[in-house]
């Protein structure tokens, strides 16, 4: 579990793009389609990777090999409000030292269960950024 | 619906067998609930997911897991709203959900077996447990919520 403090350098305002598999997306018949909490959960760290939206592009982010993946966007402050921590982790980014790269800690004492509340948080405030049909 | 089924007697048995049903097995029944097939054949399709399915290290999800998910739905089958989506969840194990226009219920299955569940009925009332294999009023509750409007 991330044992590391929230980092005050990136701002409330700060956009974070997640990535979103085909299966992390409801499509309700005649309505937009929407990212699932599960898109803002992780059972083996109970970290949640994203990347700071200034710092990287949607190119990068989506190559030919993540056609099928769609993009949303969430913010540092929504994150924060869900109570996870906001830090930097260029070494768990796509390539070396990537100063893009964010993982979004849960909580101090919160195991990676119980955190359906703030995943659901985050997928209720995300907005599209690339979105799939 | 529902069946019944005594355990085996062993040979050197010589007492009657018990006259009490020593576990209710639930059935499917397509007819009565139709949502409930397409739910477990949605659930069974994340076996065809891979080691590291997300590109990021994640295991696949294991038979148990989708065994499990699928006792739920049948558990679940009397509800009136069918469910609206089921997710492969990052790190191990899956979630079913429920978008409903009012309510929206989600149940997450780990890969440990355990089972977790989350509701929310408008923005901000929501609640979150355990939901153990044995808790029936727990199921009988979920099934409420989904089915009283």
């Amino acid at each position: 579990m991330c044992d590391r403090p929230n980092d005050p350098s990136i701002p409330n305002e700060e956009r974070l793009w997640r990535r979103i598999r085909p299966d992390w997306v409801f499509r309700p018949p005649g309505q937009a389609p929407r990212p699932t909490s599960a898109a803002f959960k992780d059972n083996l760290s109970g970290e949640v990777s994203v990347f700071i939206a200034s710092l990287t592009t949607t190119d990068t982010l989506l190559p030919q090999e993540r056609a099928t993946d769609s993009l949303a966007e969430i913010t540092a402050g929504l994150a924060r409000s869900a109570g996870y921590k906001v830090v930097r982790d260029p070494e768990g980014g796509l390539v070396p030292n990537d100063p893009s790269h964010v993982v979004l800690c849960p909580p101090r004492g919160v195991g990676k269960k119980r955190l359906h509340k703030a995943a659901v948080t985050l997928a209720e405030g995300a907005t599209w950024v690339v979105p799939r049909s | 619906m529902i069946a019944a089924h005594t355990l085996p007697q062993p040979a050197w048995w010589t007492e009657p067998p018990p006259s009490q049903w020593v576990e209710v097995i639930p059935l499917f029944d397509a007819t009565e609930r139709p949502w409930l097939l397409s739910a477990a054949n949605d659930v069974l399709k994340l076996a065809t997911l891979s080691d590291n399915w997300d590109g990021e290290g994640s295991p696949r999800v294991q038979p148990s897991t989708l065994a499990k998910a699928v006792e739920l739905l049948c558990k679940l089958a009397t509800a009136v709203e069918p469910m609206s989506h089921v997710s492969p969840v990052p790190g191990g194990g899956l979630q079913l959900e429920w978008f409903l226009p009012d309510r929206y219920l989600e149940i997450e299955v780990f890969p440990d077996g355990s089972v977790e569940y989350l509701t929310k009925r408008g923005a901000a009332q929501s609640s979150e447990g355990t939901l153990p294999p044995e808790d029936s009023e727990r199921v009988r509750e979920l099934v409420a919520f989904l089915s009283h409007r």
